[in-house]
C-alpha cells in the first residue's frame, strides 16, 4: 500500500514545480515529512525520506522526458553543457539529483524536527515527576 | 541518532535552498537553471514556432497576420505602416529578444548592467565617444510626428508588447544564464543601434597606421607604404578603362623616425581602445579582410534573361545568431518590401520592392578628425579657446552600474563643439584632444530605410537615401524594374579646410580648423547604366584619383574589386546562377599576381644559397607549380601559398617591427628556416607598428633594389626582392610542413585549414558553430578571414523581371533560441555556396497555412 502516497507525492511535486516552481520540491516534501511524524509510530506505513526523495527525483525525469518528446532537449543539452564545459549527461544527473536531495532533506528535517518536539514534549512530565 | 539525521537534513536544504535561488560563481541559480518545468529546459519547449497563436498589442489600428514560411520567414500582412512596424517589433522581439537587448547595451554602454564589471572596459569606450549622448541628440532632433517617428514608436510598442506578455517558457536562455529580466524597449534603443553600425563601419583611422610607421621609418615612408590612393586603381566609380591600372611608383625608402609621430595614434587609441587593439592584433591580411563586402549588379543588355540583376554581398562579424533577421512587410497598396533588418531598426535595410532592389557596401571614407585644444586649465578644464575667446566646454557624467544597479564607476566627460574631449598622450607629453565624426552628428537613417522601401526607381532610390543617409557612408547599388543600375558612395563626406586630408590633428584654438561644410551630391562617387553594363564595388577606392581629385581617406583593398569585375567583364550574358556562383568564386588576383613572381625568383635561385635551401626551394617551387591558384575547399597548395606570403611580409616589413620585438641574435634567414625545420625554432614572432597592404607589396615588386627588400636583421648581407622571395618560399614550405604536415598526407587540404567560426553573441562555446570549411581565402570574394570570425552576413541576388524573383542565404537562422531547428538551419546551404528561393507573396491568401500563424490584434 506503499503505492498510493509515492503517486500522490509524485502529483504533488509535479503540479507544485510546474505551476509554482522547483521551490515547490522542498515544500512539498517538508509537508510530508511533518506529516508522517505527527502519525504514530504503528502507522508509519508511508513512505520515508529516501523514497519521497526518489519520487521527487522520478517526478522531474518525468517532466523532462515529457518536454523531450515535444521539444529538443537533447539539443539545448549538448548546447547547455558545453557551455557549462561538462557532458551533457552531467545536466541530466543534475536535474534529478537536485530534487532528489531537496526532497529527502526537506522531509528528513521536518519529520526529525516534529519527532524531536513529540519526544521532547513526552520526556517533559516523567521529567516533571522524578523531580517530585 | 535523530539529532545528527535532523542537522545533516537541515544543513542539506539550507545548502540547495541557497543553491537554488543564488548564483554561485558563474552558475546560475540553480533551481531556475534545472528546473524541467520553468527552468533553462524550458527553452527547448519555446524552440518551434506553434501552428497558430493570438497576441493582444496596443495600440494597433487592427488585426495583422502574420504567416512564417518554412524558412521561419514571418510575411507581415497590416493595414497600416505603422502596424506593420509593430508587428515587426513584435516577430523580431519574439525571435531575438536577448539579440535586442545585447545590442543596444553595446551601443549605449550599459553592458555592465547584463555582465557585471568585466565589461566596463568596453562601455567607458561607448561612453566616452559620446555614443548615448549622440542617439539622445538624434532623438531630440527628431520629428515625433513624422512618418519616422511614428514608426519608432510604433516598434517599440511591439517590442514590448511581446516583452509584457511573454511566457515565462520563452524567456531566452540567456537572460537564464546571466540571472537577468529583459528591459522594455524604448525609442532610444533603435537609435542607439544605428549609432553602433556607425561605430563598426565608420570607424577608419588611416592615421593610426600611418603614424605608427613614421614614429618607426619618417612621415615620407609613412605616406607611401599608407597612402591617400591606392596603387591598384579599379573604382567604384567606372573610368572607362578596361583592365585595372597599376599606379606604381618607387616607395619612399625607410627614414629617419619621425619624433612626435606616434601623437595622432595615440588619439586614436585613447578614444578607441578596443577597436585599434583588434586592429593592432590582426593578422596581416585580417585588417582589411574582415571589410570585404561585395555588390555588383548586371544591365538587361548584359543578362541572359534580359532582365536587371543585383548581388549583395555584405561582410561583417559572423554571430549566432545572425546579425540579421528576414522580413517581409505587406500593407496593400502602400507597402511591400522583403529583405533583411537589424534587430531593433524599425525597417528593412537591405533587400527589395516590387520595382527596386538594393545593397550596400561600405565606403570606407575618413569622417573622422582629431583637434588638439587649448583649454584654460590643464588640470580641471572648464573651458576651451576658438578664435581667442573661450567657451564652455558641455560637461557630462556617467555612471555605471552593475546588474543588482549598485554603481560600479563614474566619468565626468567633456564636449567641445567638435564632440568629446580627453587628454591623451603620455605624461610630459600629454594634450587635451577633441574629435568630430561624423556618426556622432545629427543624421536619420531609420528615416531613409523606411522611406526607399517605398521607391519605384532607382532614381527615387537615391534620391530618398541622398536625403536621409548620412553615416556610415555606404556604396549604394540599385537595380530596377525598368532595367536601370545604379551606384552612388552615399553619406556625409566632410570637406577640410586645407589639403592636408584627414591623417593630421589639427589647431583646435583656430574655427579655420574646422569641416567647411559637406560635399556636394554631384562629387559624389557615382554612376548610372554605365556603357560597360555592369556596376561592382568591393570596398575598393571609389573614384580614380586621375579623374576626381580630394581626399577621401580610408584603407582600400583592391583583390576583390579585380576580381569580380574580371567575372563581369568575361561573361555577356549573365545569369542568376552566376550571380550565385560569383559570391564563393574561389579565384584569386592576389595568387594570380605574387605565384608567378615567387616562381620566377625560385627560378633565379640567389647565389651562395645552401644546397639544403636550394633543394627545399625547388620542391616548394614544384608545389607551388601545382597550383591552380583557386582556394577550393579541395585544394592542397594554398597552404604553402599562404605561409609563403606570411614570411614575406614578416622579411619586408622588418623595419616597421615595434623597437624591442626584434630578435635578440640576428640570423640570416635560412639559417632560421633551417631550425624551423628541424623543429628547434618556431618563426620570429614580428609584432609590427603596422602592416601595409598587400597592394603595397605588390607595388613593391617592380623595384628589385629597393631597400625595404632587405632584412635588416641580418647583419652583413643586403638582400634583394628575389633573394627576400625565395628565402620566404623556403620558409614557408618548412612552416606549412610544421604547421599541417607534409604537403600530401592530407593535412594541406584547404577545408582542414580554412574555417568560418560562427560564435554565439556572448561567446558562449555550445551555441556556436565553429570549424565551418568554406570555400575562398586572402584575396577572394568571400576571403574568410584568419580567424573566420568575419564572412558573409547575407548572400542575395535578385532579378528584376516583371515579377521580381530572389534568392538568399544568411549564415544562422531566423531563431535566437540554440535550441530551435531555425537557430542554424541556413548554416549547411551558406557553407556549400547556395541560396534559397525566397517566397514573396502579394496577400496572406497566396501563402497557404505557413508554416506557422500569427494573429496579433488591438487590445481593447
Amino acid at each position: 500500500m506503499m503505492i498510493l502516497p509515492l503517486v500522490l507525492l509524485a502529483v504533488a511535486f509535479a503540479a507544485g514545480t510546474w505551476w509554482l516552481g522547483w521551490w515547490a520540491v522542498p515544500l512539498v516534501a517538508l509537508a510530508y515529512g511533518v506529516w508522517r511524524a505527527r502519525r504514530s509510530p504503528d502507522a508509519r506505513r508511508a513512505p520515508a525520506a529516501l523514497l519521497v526523495g526518489i519520487t521527487a527525483a522520478a517526478t522531474w525525469a518525468l517532466l523532462l522526458a515529457a518536454s523531450a518528446a515535444s521539444a529538443p532537449v537533447a539539443e539545448l543539452a549538448r548546447g547547455l553543457a558545453a557551455v557549462m564545459g561538462q557532458p551533457a549527461p552531467v545536466l541530466y544527473l543534475a536535474t534529478v539529483l537536485f530534487p532528489m536531495l531537496l526532497a529527502w532533506s526537506a522531509a528528513a528535517f521536518g519529520e526529525s524536527a516534529v519527532t524531536r518536539r513529540r519526544a521532547s514534549a513526552s520526556a517533559e512530565p516523567a521529567a516533571i515527576r522524578r523531580s517530585a | 541518532m535523530r539529532p545528527v539525521r535532523a542537522a545533516l537534513s537541515g544543513v542539506v536544504l539550507a545548502g540547495l535552498a541557497y543553491a537554488g535561488a543564488r548564483p554561485i560563481g558563474p552558475l546560475p541559480p540553480l533551481g531556475s537553471l534545472l528546473d524541467p518545468a520553468g527552468g533553462l529546459w524550458a527553452v527547448a519547449r519555446a524552440a518551434e514556432l506553434p501552428a497558430s497563436a493570438e497576441a493582444s498589442v496596443p495600440g494597433l489600428g487592427g488585426d495583422v497576420r502574420v504567416v512564417y514560411d518554412r524558412r521561419g520567414v514571418p510575411h507581415i500582412f497590416a493595414a497600416s505602416e505603422a502596424d506593420a512596424y509593430r508587428a515587426l517589433g513584435y516577430v523580431v522581439a519574439r525571435d531575438r529578444l536577448f539579440q535586442l537587448e545585447l545590442q543596444v547595451r553595446a551601443a549605449s554602454g550599459q553592458l555592465t548592467e547584463l555582465a557585471g564589471p568585466r565589461a566596463l572596459d568596453m562601455d567607458r569606450e561607448s561612453r566616452r565617444l559620446g555614443m548615448p549622448r549622440a542617439a539622445e541628440r538624434k532623438l531630440a532632433a527628431a520629428d515625433s510626428a513624422s512618418p519616422s517617428g511614428r514608426a519608432l514608436r510604433a516598434y517599440a510598442d511591439g517590442v514590448n508588447a511581446y516583452i509584457d506578455a511573454m511566457p515565462a517558457r520563452e524567456l531566452p536562455a540567456e537572460y537564464r544564464l546571466l540571472g537577468v529580466r529583459p528591459r522594455r524597449w524604448a525609442p532610444i534603443h533603435s537609435l542607439h543601434l544605428m549609432n553602433r553600425m556607425g561605430y563598426t563601419l565608420a570607424y577608419i583611422a588611416p592615421e593610426l597606421d600611418r603614424s605608427a610607421a613614421a614614429g618607426r621609418v619618417g612621415a615620407a615612408a609613412a605616406a607611401s607604404l599608407f597612402p591617400a590612393d591606392a596603387p591598384i586603381q579599379e573604382p567604384i566609380q567606372p573610368n572607362g578603362q578596361r583592365a585595372p591600372r597599376f599606379d606604381v611608383r618607387p616607395l619612399a625608402p625607410p627614414g629617419t623616425p619621425e619624433a612626435g609621430a606616434g601623437l595622432a595614434s595615440a588619439a586614436v587609441r585613447d578614444f578607441f581602445p578596443t577597436a585599434s587593439l583588434a586592429q593592432r592584433t590582426a593578422q596581416p591580411d585580417d585588417a582589411r579582410g574582415w571589410m570585404a563586402s561585395n555588390n555588383w549588379a548586371v544591365a538587361p543588355a548584359r543578362s541572359r534573361s534580359g532582365h536587371a540583376l543585383l548581388a549583395g554581398d555584405p561582410h561583417l562579424e559572423l554571430t549566432l545568431p545572425s546579425i540579421w533577421y528576414e522580413a517581409h512587410l505587406v500593407v496593400p497598396g502602400r507597402l511591400d518590401v522583403y529583405g533583411v533588418t537589424i534587430p531593433g531598426a524599425p525597417g528593412i535595410v537591405i533587400g527589395f520592392n516590387r520595382d527596386v532592389s538594393w545593397t550596400f557596401t561600405n565606403t570606407g571614407a575618413d569622417v573622422l578628425d582629431f583637434y588638439r585644444e587649448t583649454v584654460d586649465d590643464d588640470a580641471h578644464p572648464t573651458r576651451y579657446q576658438v578664435d581667442g575667446a573661450w567657451r564652455a566646454l558641455e560637461r557630462r557624467v556617467e555612471t555605471y552600474r552593475d546588474a543588482a544597479g549598485a554603481v560600479i564607476g563614474t566619468d565626468t566627460l567633456l564636449f567641445t563643439h567638435r564632440g568629446p574631449m580627453r587628454r591623451t598622450g603620455e605624461e610630459g607629453r600629454a594634450r587635451w584632444v577633441s574629435m568630430r565624426w561624423t556618426v556622432l552628428e545629427p543624421s536619420n537613417e531609420l528615416a531613409a530605410f523606411q522611406q526607399v522601401a517605398h521607391a519605384t526607381t532607382v532614381a527615387e532610390f537615391q534620391a530618398t537615401m541622398a536625403e536621409h543617409f548620412r553615416s556610415p557612408a555606404q556604396n549604394m547599388l540599385a537595380a530596377d524594374r525598368g532595367g536601370s543600375i545604379a551606384i552612388r558612395s552615399t553619406g556625409r563626406f566632410p570637406v577640410r579646410p586645407d589639403s592636408l586630408g584627414g591623417m593630421v590633428e589639427r589647431d583646435g584654438s583656430v574655427s579655420a580648423s574646422d569641416w567647411r561644410g559637406d560635399r556636394p551630391l554631384a562629387e559624389y562617387p557615382q554612376s548610372l547604366n554605365p556603357a560597360q553594363g555592369y556596376l561592382a564595388s568591393a570596398n575598393q577606392q571609389p573614384v580614380d584619383p586621375q579623374q576626381v581629385t580630394g581626399y577621401w581617406g580610408g584603407s582600400y583593398d583592391p583583390w576583390r574589386a579585380l576580381r569580380i569585375n574580371a567575372l563581369l567583364r568575361a561573361d555577356s550574358s549573365v545569369t542568376v546562377d552566376a550571380m550565385r556562383r560569383y559570391q564563393t568564386d574561389p579565384g584569386s588576383e592576389r595568387a594570380n599576381l605574387f605565384v608567378p613572381r615567387f616562381l620566377a625568383a625560385a627560378r633565379r635561385a640567389p647565389a651562395g644559397m645552401s644546397a639544403r635551401d636550394a633543394a627545399s626551394l625547388a620542391e616548394a617551387a614544384r608545389l607551388l607549380g601545382e597550383w591552380d591558384r583557386r582556394y577550393t575547399r579541395e585544394n592542397t597548395r594554398a597552404v604553402l601559398f599562404e605561409a609563403a606570403m606570411r614570411e614575406l611580409v614578416e622579411r619586408t616589413w622588418d623595419e616597421l617591427i615595434e623597437p624591442g620585438a626584434e630578435p635578440a641574435v640576428a640570423r640570416p634567414p635560412s639559417a632560421n628556416a633551417d631550425r624551423v625545420r628541424r623543429g628547434d625554432a618556431a618563426p620570429v614572432p614580428a609584432r609590427r607598428v603596422a602592416t601595409p597592404s598587400s597592394a603595397a607589396l605588390a607595388q613593391l615588386l617592380a623595384d628589385s633594389a629597393s631597400p625595404w627588400w632587405d632584412d635588416t636583421r641580418t647583419a652583413g648581407v643586403r638582400e634583394d626582392r628575389d633573394a627576400i622571395m625565395a628565402a620566404s618560399l623556403v620558409a614557408g614550405l618548412a612552416r606549412a610542413r610544421r604547421d599541417a604536415g607534409e604537403p600530401d598526407a592530407g593535412g594541406w587540404t584547404w577545408s582542414r585549414v580554412r574555417h568560418a567560426n560562427v560564435g554565439h553573441l556572448l561567446g558562449l562555446p555550445g551555441f556556436g558553430r565553429h570549424g565551418v570549411s568554406v570555400q575562398g581565402g586572402p584575396g577572394t570574394l568571400s576571403p574568410s578571414s584568419g580567424n573566420g570570425a568575419h564572412g558573409a552576413s547575407w548572400r542575395m541576388v535578385v532579378e528584376m523581371g516583371p515579377q521580381v524573383a530572389a534568392w538568399a542565404v544568411y549564415p544562422g537562422g531566423q531563431s535566437g533560441n540554440p535550441a530551435s531547428s531555425r537557430y542554424a538551419d541556413r548554416l549547411r546551404t551558406w557553407q556549400e555556396g547556395r541560396l534559397d528561393s525566397l517566397v514573396v507573396p502579394r496577400a496572406a491568401s497566396e501563402m497557404g497555412a505557413g508554416a506557422s500563424v500569427l494573429t496579433l490584434r488591438p487590445r481593447r
